[in-house]
């Protein structure tokens, strides 16, 4: 399954070459039909804080460090959690 | 998927987060009493919202030349539910929409409905309807987050549609070209966030199979 993720998250590489430029946002991609559809929409609020280009994909890796770190610690206590259950399991069927 | 802040008329932006508001108030309650009643599931709470933050975080390019992002409040929906997913999702949402200028807070009532209410009930549903059916947790809950990923996308296409109708085709014309937008690029996408969910679920259903045993994930037998 791992494989599989992978090799699905690479054939666009593969495919479109190796350049992250080429492959637009879908966010961005809405945008532009919202103006085809409605050229005179102006947005009427603007986000409070707006991170430069190269902020905002530090700050998205940030998260996802974030989250990973977060992720790791919940399945180091679960398992750790889980031998401590087994072993103590072992030891009362072992009396 | 995000609709990006401002790019809702007030009368829907007001709309939408009408229509989130009691999902999320009734999801903090039930949150709250998880919490409460199985103390010992906060682990994986603590792993589901971690795994929503990663996963919404990351953007992948698709096999059509554009690029996107999972969701990853399937994982959520299938552990906890869709109430407590509600209030998950919209705190990842809400961390986006303040620090990173990902999606808005005049939005946030709309990207909650697709990404923390919509597509986490799709989601919590097709998992129960393949298990019904026999399939094991791995294919059920890959097929879950896949399908809650995609719904995710068409809710968000929908509720541009219904924002910003084609002036000669209408609703049904908006519809089938912000679908069009996401839908190329979102299958592939949906596919690895199946993929993902399905792995992190069998290795949780390893290390915690009584605290997923508790919350209906597994059955008493498994």
């Amino acid at each position: 399954m791992l494989a599989a993720a992978i090799l699905l998250a690479a054939a666009p590489f593969v495919r479109h070459g190796w350049s992250a430029r080429e492959f637009s946002g879908t966010d961005d991609q809405a945008e532009t039909a919202i103006r085809q559809v409605r050229p005179d929409y102006e947005p009427w609020f603007r986000s409070l804080f707006e991170p430069g280009e190269g902020a905002e994909q530090r700050l998205f890796a940030l998260q996802a460090l974030g989250g990973a770190g977060a992720l790791g610690y919940c399945l180091f206590r679960l398992r750790a959690r889980n031998r401590a259950k087994d072993a103590s399991a072992s030891e009362t069927r072992g009396h | 998927m995000h609709i990006m802040e401002g790019f809702l008329p007030v009368a829907h932006a007001v709309g939408w987060t009408i229509a989130s508001a009691p999902f999320v108030a009734h999801g903090a309650r039930r949150l709250n009493r998880q919490m409460r009643e199985q103390p010992q599931t906060k682990l994986l709470l603590g792993a589901a919202g971690a795994f929503a933050f990663i996963l919404s975080a990351l953007k992948l390019p698709s096999l059509a030349g554009s690029s996107s992002h999972p969701t990853g409040t399937g994982l959520s929906a299938i552990l906890f539910g869709p109430s407590v997913t509600a209030v998950l999702g919209t705190i990842v949402l809400l961390f986006q929409a303040l620090l990173l200028a990902h999606g808005g807070l005049t939005t946030l009532g709309a990207n909650a409905f697709s990404m923390a209410i919509a597509g986490p009930w799709i989601a919590c549903g097709v998992f129960r309807l393949a298990r019904r059916l026999g399939a094991g947790i791995g294919l059920s809950a890959g097929l879950a987050a896949a399908l809650g990923d995609l719904s995710t996308y068409l809710t968000t296409a929908f509720q541009l549609a219904l924002a910003f109708p084609d002036p000669s085709s209408g609703v049904t014309g908006s519809l089938v070209k912000f679908a069009g937008v996401y839908a190329v690029t979102q299958i592939p996408l949906a596919v690895i966030e199946g993929l993902v969910t399905a792995m992190i679920l069998n290795l949780l259903a390893s290390y915690s199979r009584d605290e997923l045993r508790n919350l209906a994930v597994l059955a008493q037998a498994e």
